[in-house]
């Protein structure tokens, strides 16, 4: 599966595919969750969702 | 799941893209975090022991060995400035510290907008404040 079927699959709710692209994406999440040296496990839950917002709003 | 960016498969446009895109996000959500944890930082009073300095403990245990004739006059200064406000003051100031209504709410009553009341509750104060200064 190509990202482009897993994108629009996440986009159309399959909770798999959004696993899989959090996952995906989990080392950019980790770096942005560190906040002055500690990692945050709340900003990190922020930017959870963050990332399934955006899978909502990416315009294709 | 081997659509990582390692270089070894060619990556797709769109997943560039969405990266671009989801980064973008992130930074903007990191920053809003950072402000509204500073914000509550400044308003809230830290609740821990642990996270209190060594002085403010100390600051509250002699706050509270306060010689009762000490607080008794503070009272009295406060009662006396109180009287020296306005009536509508008074009340809105009252109303805002005690009973901790909303203006919007207090307005409605007064006849007065949302705006009117915060500005009356925060003359109120200054007033307050300086009679205060003044009398201590």
């Amino acid at each position: 599966m190509n990202f482009k079927e897993l994108l629009l699959r996440a986009k159309d709710g399959d909770h798999l595919a959004e696993e899989e692209i959090i996952r995906l994406y989990r080392p950019l999440l980790i770096k942005w969750s560190v906040k002055s040296g500690v990692f945050d496990e709340d900003l990190y839950q922020e930017l959870c969702i963050t990332t399934l917002r955006c899978i909502r709003l990416f315009p294709m | 799941m081997h659509n990582r960016n390692h270089g070894k498969t060619e990556i797709s446009e769109l997943q560039t893209k969405f990266t671009g895109y989801l980064i973008e996000s992130i930074k903007k959500d990191f920053f809003l975090y950072c402000r509204k944890k500073e914000r509550i930082n400044k308003h809230e009073q830290p609740v821990d022991f642990q996270d209190l300095p060594p002085e403010a403990l100390s600051q509250q245990h002699t706050r509270q060995q306060d010689d009762p004739a000490m607080v008794q006059a503070e009272i009295a200064a406060l009662v006396a400035a109180l009287d020296r406000l306005s009536d509508r003051d008074r009340r809105i100031f009252l109303a805002r510290v005690l009973e901790e209504r909303d203006f919007g709410e207090m307005g409605s009553e007064l006849g007065l907008g949302y705006q009117g009341v915060a500005a009356a509750y925060r003359r109120a104060r200054l007033k307050l404040n300086k009679i205060l200064r003044r009398d201590l």
